[in-house]
């Protein structure tokens, strides 16, 4: 299978350095704390928070800051086929789960909150590459909905390597070439990395290439999610009848 | 694991100097000694006080259906309870979880080991394989024991030889028969690379990194990064996915450190490996008694260190009542022989030379029981001995066992290596040694 | 209005007081919530648009207890700390002021038990956060015979009165800070809150609200509704501006969270800060 055409395109139309399409929406859950949903593509997350609320175990919770806790779930119809075993609870969500918790762990502004608790929902809808990305981003608008303090935006992207071009935000189909896999979680203002991880054999210089291309990918969901932050604030402000400086 | 702030801001503090805690470079790590299992299916690493074992399960099992051409790995990482306080059995925790996927994602997904050639029958029968690392004790860095001890364990490991019986898969037919090691040697696994991992502790603003973190230094850092390079210098794996943010040009200078460290690391497992097969080779040279006698450059010189069993073994091998007329007992004539020419003076040479093994850390504690059993068996019953040695003292060469012996003192043949001056248990076969000397030195008395 | 991360504008001022919503980094201020900025003198601070209940010295709460532990009551506020009722801050049945004896303590329940809702007012916060509620006076206590509404917090401003009579509806009103809004019919004499000194056998004998009292209330619980639906401010005058309107146009209770009702009250909202604006 050819990822990559000679006149560089690939098998959806887009250029290597290309994102696919955005959208998010802000507030979608009245009852949660905070809530969004987020799609790049085709892969839709939805995200949603609790907190900070009173630690619901003593044991865990923590006398100098909030805990975050998150729980991941794919929903059956979300991948190609129907999933045959449970979309939570087993090792590879587990895993997932616990990387988004760190990413938003490492972002919220948790010593504000002794002894409070942080809870993120995650509901992967459509899964088309790149949904680990996908949830983080869900999950920083839901947190930004709460109105949880946080230390700076975390944007984050797929970064893979086929056909020796490095390929920004790449799908499903791109993803069964089984070539290299670098996600980047990054504090856009502060250009700070919170969340690296590569799969798959790739020699160092390719990796600086796939690794700039991720920081530039993330820049621009990053400008993407503020843009649209930014627009949420402005319509429910002017619906309350507050003054825009 | 919970450290007071002094502690953690000593630590901090100590970086900002390059100053480490146990005295390192912040990019120096620590020593790691490499162990093999006697059946070639486990391998022990120990790196200052992190202990893991791994052992490699083989069975026969069904191929997954989706793949029917291709054997199985299972992963499994087992913290002990006595590892570390807060280790519980039950549940996986998260750190194990995060251990096992990195295994599997390094030595499964990759490729690493070659399944394909773990098939016997396909759609009937592959080899399964159960690798298990167990964390004997916690002391910084789980990350990078597990990962070594599981592909040295994959490297030492042999499979049994199978024969599929003819027949016809279709109809059921074509038995599979293993191989016993006698008949056929076992295999080794195929692997096409071998990944080795370097983890960094993240200090301060993301800036400073120690290489190889111990257990009070991971407490005290606000992150973790970990590099898997393989042996074609290919980048495996990257994680961090917890702590402070770094700038991404500090994970491309890590990637650099990282692979020094792999190269270093591969070094050590090779020559352990080396060793290794070396001193399996004289084990079983020693335990086929009807063994021809090598030739004298042939006998390497063994560092494990032999298990007590075998001792008792050549020990009532050379029982007077079993006349063998095998070299085990012209090596007690000869050193009979010897100790009737001059019993006192090689009582005292034996210690002798032991000491001047002690002083330049020759003479195995093999050696030095194999020397003192003599000595005892020889002045048990030297009469018996006497006439045997007699007979037998003309027409047999210079016992090449005891010149080897001698040969293995003077060599740098060490106390097993992976014991660092000051351990326990070097301290113990020391005083073992001594004692074992010093009583046959009272016997001669 | 600012996004996390970005850097607010001190350069107006000559130094800046850091209050909710910024952190400082590398000397500048930089948000950490998405919402207005807000600057009060030197004091720059961000308010996101929701945000969950935290309690402030002084802010009457209704609450629904949860748990009667020694000597004290949890309550369920909605908030972000850990909150509690102690003995010794609710008045004793009958009036007695006197030290709180074993004896009180196992009564406990006989004032308040699990399930109850009531209002207090927030008297302290401890070191570590937590709250600490009292209902020392007539107007606070348990709430029955009522209608409760869950609204956003920060729709709820700090007000004057936050106990008003509707005389024009015939109800009682308490706006809870942490966005707990009760409405029940007015009974004459005393408030609509029983408050914890009436006996329990008045509770208990207090008649069935009557037809004509209960629309009016769901009246006021729709208009409330759909205030909190629009993200208006809720106050007494907000509420009786709904009214209103509803009135006007004859609209029933039942219909007044139709669409057509909704865009007919944004109407009158659009109009109404048109006027107030020229």
């Amino acid at each position: 299978m050819e990822f990559v055409t000679p006149e560089g395109l690939r098998r959806d139309g887009r250029r290597p350095k290309e994102l696919r399409q955005l959208k998010c929406e802000v507030g979608v859950f009245p009852h949660a704390d905070g809530s969004a949903t987020f799609n790049i593509g085709n892969t839709q997350v939805i995200a949603t928070v609790f907190g900070p609320r009173v630690a619901d175990s003593r044991g865990e919770s923590s006398t100098d800051r909030a805990i975050v806790k998150c729980a991941y779930s794919e929903s059956h119809f979300a991948a190609g086929s129907r999933r045959q075993r449970k979309g939570r609870g087993d090792r590879r969500t587990a895993e997932l789960a616990s990387t988004v918790r760190k990413a938003l762990e490492e972002t919220i502004l948790v010593e504000l909150f002794p002894k409070a608790q942080i809870d993120l929902g995650i509901q992967v809808l459509q899964a088309d590459g790149s949904v680990l990305a996908a949830c983080i981003n869900a999950a920083m608008l839901a947190v930004a909905d709460a109105g949880i303090p946080m230390r700076d935006m975390i944007a984050a992207t797929t970064v893979g390597y086929l056909e020796s071009t490095p390929l920004l935000d790449i799908n499903h189909t791109e993803r069964t070439g089984n070539g290299p896999e670098l996600l980047l979680a990054l504090h856009v203002n502060q250009d700070k990395a919170i969340i690296i991880t590569e799969e798959g054999a790739v020699n160092p210089e390719t990796l600086e290439g796939m690794a700039e291309l991720a920081e530039q990918g993330c820049k621009a969901v990053g400008k993407f999610l503020r843009q649209s932050l930014l627009e949420h604030i402005q319509r429910h402000a002017t619906v309350r009848g507050l003054t825009v400086k | 694991m919970r450290m007071s702030r002094n502690d953690k801001d000593f630590i901090v503090k100590a970086l900002q100097e390059e100053i480490r805690i146990d005295g390192r470079h912040p990019l120096e790590s620590r020593k790691v000694s490499i162990a093999f299992g006697q059946n070639n299916d486990s391998a022990s690493i120990i790196m200052g006080s992190t202990r893991v074992v791994t052992v490699v399960v083989p069975s026969l099992e069904s191929p997954v259906p989706d793949r029917p051409k291709e054997g199985t790995l299972r992963f499994n990482v087992e913290p002990s309870p006595m590892a570390a306080p807060d280790f519980e059995g039950g549940r996986p925790t998260e750190q194990a979880m995060e251990l096992i996927r990195l295994l599997e994602q390094t030595l499964r997904n990759s490729r690493a080991v070659d399944r394909e050639a773990l098939c016997i029958q396909a759609g009937r029968k592959v080899w399964h394989l159960d690798i298990n690392v167990t964390i004997l004790e916690h002391g910084g860095n789980l990350t990078d024991a597990c990962l070594l001890s599981a592909v040295a364990a994959l490297m030492v490991f042999r499979r049994p030889d199978v024969e599929a019986a003819g027949g016809d898969s279709e109809a059921g037919g074509g038995r599979i028969s293993l191989l016993s090691p006698a008949v056929r040697e076992p295999l080794p696994l195929s692997l096409h690379q071998l990944p080795l991992s370097a983890t960094f502790g993240i200090f301060g603003e993301g800036e400073s990194v120690v290489l190889d973190p111990k257990l009070r230094e991971e407490a005290a850092a606000a992150g973790t990064m970990t590099i898997i390079i393989n042996t074609n210098s290919d980048i495996c794996a990257i994680k961090k996915t917890c702590g402070i943010g770094t700038p991404v040009l500090q994970m491309h200078r890590l990637t650099q450190l990282a692979g020094e460290r792999a190269g270093e690391l591969m070094q050590t497992l090779k020559a352990a490996l080396q060793r290794h097969e070396a001193s399996m080779v004289s084990m079983r040279v020693r335990r086929h008694a009807s063994a021809p006698q090598q030739p004298l450059g042939a006998l390497p010189h063994s560092v494990t260190l032999l298990p007590p069993a075998d001792v008792t073994d050549v020990a009532q091998s050379w029982q007077p009542d079993c006349a063998m007329k095998t070299d085990e007992t012209s090596s007690s004539g000869a050193a009979e022989d010897s100790e009737q020419e001059d019993s006192l003076s090689t009582g005292e040479g034996v210690p002798e030379t032991c000491e001047a093994g002690g002083a330049e850390q020759s003479s195995t504690i093999a050696a030095s029981l194999q020397d003192t059993q003599q000595g005892t068996l020889a002045t048990k019953s030297p009469q018996v001995m006497h006439s045997k040695a007699a007979r037998e003292h003309h027409d047999r060469p210079a016992n090449p066992k005891r010149i080897a012996i001698g040969v293995e003192k003077k060599k740098e043949a060490d106390i097993p290596d992976f014991l660092e001056d000051g351990d326990d248990l070097k301290e113990d076969l020391l005083h073992m040694r001594r004692a074992l000397l010093s009583k046959e030195k009272r016997s001669y008395m | 209005m600012v996004c996390v991360g970005d850097r607010i504008d001190t350069d107006m001022q000559e130094g800046f007081l850091r209050g909710h919503g910024t952190q400082v980094l590398d000397g500048q201020l930089v948000a950490t919530e998405c919402g207005l900025v807000e600057r009060v003198n030197k004091l720059v601070s961000v308010r996101p648009l929701r945000q969950r209940y935290s309690a402030a010295l002084g802010d009457i709460v209704i609450g629904r207890v949860t748990e009667v532990a020694g000597k004290r009551w949890r309550l369920d506020i909605g908030a972000r700390q850990e909150v509690s009722l102690q003995l010794s801050s609710v008045d004793l049945p009958g009036g007695a002021q006197r030290r709180r004896t074993a004896e009180d303590e196992i009564k406990m329940r006989t004032i308040f038990k699990e399930g109850d809702l009531l209002s207090a007012e927030v008297q302290s916060l401890h070191a570590d956060g937590s709250i600490a509620l009292h209902t020392r006076s007539a107007k606070y206590g348990k709430l029955t015979g009522g209608d409760l509404l869950y609204v956003p917090a920060a729709l709820v401003k700090r007000q004057k009165h936050h106990f008003t009579n509707l005389t024009t509806m015939g109800i009682t009103m308490i706006l809870g800070c942490n966005g707990m809004v009760w409405l029940a019919p007015t009974h004459e004499g005393s408030s609509a809150a029983a408050s914890s000194t009436s006996a329990p056998e008045q509770t208990a004998a207090k008649a069935p609200a009557s037809a004509a009292e209960r629309e009016a209330v769901s009246k006021a619980a729709n208009a409330v509704r759909l205030l909190a639906s629009l993200s208006m401010n809720i106050s007494p005058a907000s509420l009786l501006n709904v009214c209103k309107v509803c009135a006007e146009r004859g609209v029933q209770a039942k219909d007044m969270l139709t669409a057509s009702f909704i865009g007919a009250m944004l109407e009158e909202e659009s109009q109404q800060r048109l006027q107030t604006s020229l």
